[in-house]
């Protein structure tokens, strides 16, 4: 499995749709991924963060494998600003600290998380994020397995357990939501970026 | 394919890369480490920008390349915007599909009944030269050479 990520930059243009043109000027974030593997083999269970801000961006991919891997969790995140990377680790963590039980699926689905990304930038000093927000903007619910027959994807769950759905969510989080950066001297904090 | 089971392999068949990222936690991208790796073993490779536009919505743009068990599918590109999915893949110029209008062709409905709307060349288009995207590639020019230009030069013989 290989990830690259573009995790700050800035995108202008149009793409054509069925009901007009739709313009994309604003932020974006990149990825690249590559799975050489059978990718319901690969993980159980994901995590992603994606925070694009007017100073910075953070970006945040853990996953956890199945149990044939030893259910072994992995994190991948990083915090950049204009022109540079702030810091990027595997030090990050993705935390669901509250769940509600989905009645359709029976998943319980996050109803607040928080992220916390760790690391050093390139002068080794230490650099924390931490961005912790309840997720009452759920976009979509995705069933990853929609278009195989019910009665398949039945017999899947119950042999396998495998019964994949994504949440995604998208929240404006300009308005109450910090996101701090240590230095190494302890007395010191930076001012609060938004 | 789904469905399988995995014999249990254990921990040490994972070898995370939180092992290099110990010595070395990450490395700046090049250009050359965004080029496609076009793998002959079973592998999906994609590659996915997500816009959060000016206006408050979110759209992304992806290209999957799925090669599994040496069979290479046609790479399918996807322009999703939440609620509605768009998308098209090489060989959709032979499938059947309804008439098209001003150089666009509507793909049949997939029983999930999101409509899906090929994608057509001219109908992506980027920001003039004088002003650049700032993205990993030279975006504009790789938008406006067209999806389907990429995609040709993936078609299986």
């Amino acid at each position: 499995m290989r990830h690259a990520f573009w995790p700050r930059a800035v995108v202008e243009g149009t793409v054509t749709l069925e009901d007009g043109p739709f313009d994309v000027k604003g932020r974006a974030m990149y990825s690249y991924a590559l799975q050489g593997m059978k990718p319901h083999h690969a993980a159980a269970h994901w995590n992603f963060a994606n925070f694009q801000g007017p100073n910075y961006s953070a970006i945040l991919m853990e996953f956890t494998t199945p149990v044939s891997y030893g259910s072994t969790l992995v994190n991948v995140g990083g915090i950049a600003k204009d022109g540079e990377i702030v810091t990027a680790s595997c030090l990050n963590k993705a935390t669901h600290t509250a769940t509600k039980q989905d009645s359709e699926n029976d998943w319980p689905e996050p109803s607040s998380v928080r992220f916390e990304w760790s690391g050093k930038t390139k002068d080794e000093k230490n650099v924390e994020g931490t961005l912790e927000t309840a997720l009452d903007g759920r976009i979509d619910r995705v069933d990853v397995m929609a278009e195989v027959p019910g009665f398949v994807k039945n017999i899947v769950a119950a042999a396998a357990g495998t019964k994949p759905y994504i949440y995604q969510v998208c929240l404006d989080i300009m308005v109450c939501k910090k996101f701090t950066e240590l230095t190494s001297e302890p007395s010191s904090t930076d001012p609060r970026q938004r | 394919m789904a469905g399988t089971q995995e014999p249990i392999y254990g921990a040490s068949a994972i070898r995370s890369v939180a092992e290099e990222a110990a010595s070395v936690p990450y490395t700046e991208l090049q250009r050359n480490d965004l080029v496609w790796k076009d793998l002959d073993m079973t592998n999906v490779e994609t590659q996915t920008f997500y816009f959060f536009t000016e206006s408050g919505r979110l759209a992304s743009a992806q290209v999957i390349y799925n090669n599994i068990a040496c069979v290479n599918f046609p790479p399918s590109m996807f322009f999703y915007v939440p609620a509605n999915v768009y998308s098209a893949t090489a060989d959709s110029a032979s499938r059947p599909s309804s008439t098209s209008r001003s150089g666009q062709t509507t793909l049949p409905s997939q029983t999930s009944g999101v409509p899906r709307r090929l994608i057509t060349p001219g109908s992506v288009r980027t920001a003039p030269p004088s002003t650049p995207m700032t993205a990993p590639w030279s975006c504009q020019r790789t938008a406006r050479s067209t999806p389907s230009r990429a995609l040709s030069t993936r078609r299986l013989s």
